[in-house]
Order: C-alpha cells, then structure tokens, then sequence
C-alpha cells in the first residue's frame, strides 16, 4: 500500500531520481586515472631513459603503454556496455575521448616518423588543445566546473608546448596528465564511490 | 483571494501520482533505456510492484517495452516515449506553481 506523497515530496523524488542517475558519467573516472597514469609514467620513465642513454627504448615503451592503456580501456568499455542501463550522454562521452584518442595517437605516430613536418612540440601542442576540447564538452556534459577549469589549463598547457624548448614539451604534457587527468580521474571515483554510500 | 486560481486536484496526472511510477519516469528521464531490474534496484521495489506498475505506465503510453536476450535471459528494456516526457514536465509544473502558490499564500498569511 503506497503511503500519498505532497507536492514537496514528489519534487524531491523527481530531483533525487534523476540526479541518481548522472552517476554514471562518473563512473568514467576510470579512463581518466588510466590515460594520466599511462601519460605522466611515460612521460617520467622516458625522461630516465633518455637520461641514462637508453633512447631506443623510449619508443618500445610507449608502444607498449598504448597497447596496455587500449586493452584495458576496451575492456572498460565491455563492463560498462554490460550495464543495466544506457544513455546518451555517456555514448557522446565514449564518442569524443575515443575521437581524441584516435587524433593524438595519429599525430604522435606522425611526430615520430623519420621526415615528419610535424615536431614534437608542435604535436603536444594540438593533442593537449584536443584535450582541452575534451574536458570543455564533459564539463557541459557532467555540468562540473572543475572540468572547465581543466580545459582551460590544457589550453594553456597546449600554448607552452609551443613556447618551451621541444625537448620539455613532453615535461608540459606529461604533468598536465598527472595534474589534469589522473587526479579529476581520481576525484571522478570518488565521488561516484561517495554517492554510492550515501544511497 | 483576489483573481488567484484554485487548486484544481484533477489537474495532477493520476498516473504520475503514484510514488514507484513518478520514481520510474524520472528515472528513464536521463536514460534512453533502462533495464527492469535496474528501475527495481533504484526504485526499491519489488518484481512484482514494479510490473504492475511498467504495466499501467506501458498502458498509458508514457514507457515503451523492449524485450531482449542476453545470452538465454530475457531482459526487459523501458524507455520513456515522447508522451511520458511531455507528462513528466507538465506534472512538475503543475507541483512547481503549486508549491509557489503555497508558498505565497503562507506570505500573505503571515503578512497579515
């Protein structure tokens, strides 16, 4: 037997029922703490190679990262796709960061070939300003203010790479990873996990 | 009370008024589908009350029913049609103009 609700009630369950359900692009904190672990590791670690004479191994490494950092974000993907319900924000979510993943792989590939017309510098330039890009839709998406703030810092961040001397450009890119990504990842997380307790 | 409207009660959405079938709609508000067990999860409901009340929604034209396997399971997919939506907005309104409308009555009355 269902006890009558009043107006205020009713307000309240319609507010509480679709805020419930926002959690989901939340969830998506975990390819946040992938993509700026996978950047800022690599980025440190190639520094260390380069540093200890052992440049050859800078590219292996990446590739591996790549590979790794794709396997588990498809595998991700497969989870979340197995979930109870679907909405359109998170395919538009999937969509852009897969976009931007596609471009930045595509332009580092071409920054590295042998006789690229694209440095490196340059590169880190337009990956972050895609980044950037990024975090400014999800920010719409998640109506989350800290995710503004990171697409103007990527923007930023995009404009030194070109203003550094190109070795430190990767330096620019790899901190913003750590700063920009890893940890909204990890803020992301937690509060999914927050708003989990307090249902 | 000067030109201000009565309440009229048979201006709220009887399908809406109940408690598992406004959390239902608001739910498959932001999705666009949900799974049955899902709704049942968030709603806190059971199997039972919740089909009964899928049913009366389904029947009033506010969810559509998708029916689907995964692997040998049936799974039963909700999603809110056009109708539902449109009565979901008007409904919240409707308690929107009324909760102001109390809210200045209770005004006027401690104005006095």
């Amino acid at each position: 037997m269902e006890t009558e609700m009043n107006a205020q009630e009713q307000m309240d369950l319609i507010a509480r029922m679709i805020n419930d359900s926002r959690s989901g692009l939340r969830e998506s904190g975990i390819p946040y703490v992938a993509w700026g672990a996978a950047g800022s590791v690599g980025t440190a670690v190639s520094y260390a190679l380069g540093a200890a004479g052992r440049a050859e191994l800078i590219m292996p490494l990446w590739i591996v990262l790549a590979v790794a950092l794709a396997g588990a974000l498809l595998a991700h993907g497969w989870l979340r796709a197995n979930k109870r319900v679907r909405r359109f924000s998170t395919r538009v979510y999937g969509t852009l960061w897969l976009a931007i993943s596609v471009f930045g792989i595509g332009l580092w590939i071409a920054s590295a070939l042998p006789q690229t017309a694209v440095s490196l510098g340059l590169s880190l330039a337009l990956i972050s300003g895609m980044i950037a890009v990024g975090y400014a839709v999800s920010a719409v998406l998640t109506a989350w203010r800290f995710l503004g703030i990171a697409a103007v810092l990527w923007w930023l961040g995009g404009i030194a790479c070109l203003l550094v001397p190109g070795r430190w450009a990767p330096a620019v890119v790899g901190s913003l990873a750590f700063l920009l990504e890893f940890l909204p990842g990890v803020y992301m997380l937690a509060s999914a996990r927050g708003s989990g307790r307090e249902r | 009370m000067s030109g201000e409207r009565e309440f009229d009660h048979r201006e709220i959405d009887e399908i809406l008024s109940s408690r598992i079938r406004l959390a239902a709609v608001s739910l498959l508000a932001r999705c666009e589908e949900a799974e049955f067990t899902w709704i049942r999860d968030q709603t806190g409901t059971t199997d039972g009350n919740l089909a009964t009340h899928c049913r009366k929604l389904e029947d009033a034209g506010y969810i559509a029913v998708r029916k689907a396997f995964a692997g040998r399971k049936p799974v039963t997919w909700y999603s809110l049609t056009e109708l539902g939506r449109e009565a979901l907005v008007r409904h919240a309104h409707k308690l929107a103009a009324l909760l102001s409308g109390g809210a200045e009555a209770t005004k006027e009355r401690h104005d006095e």
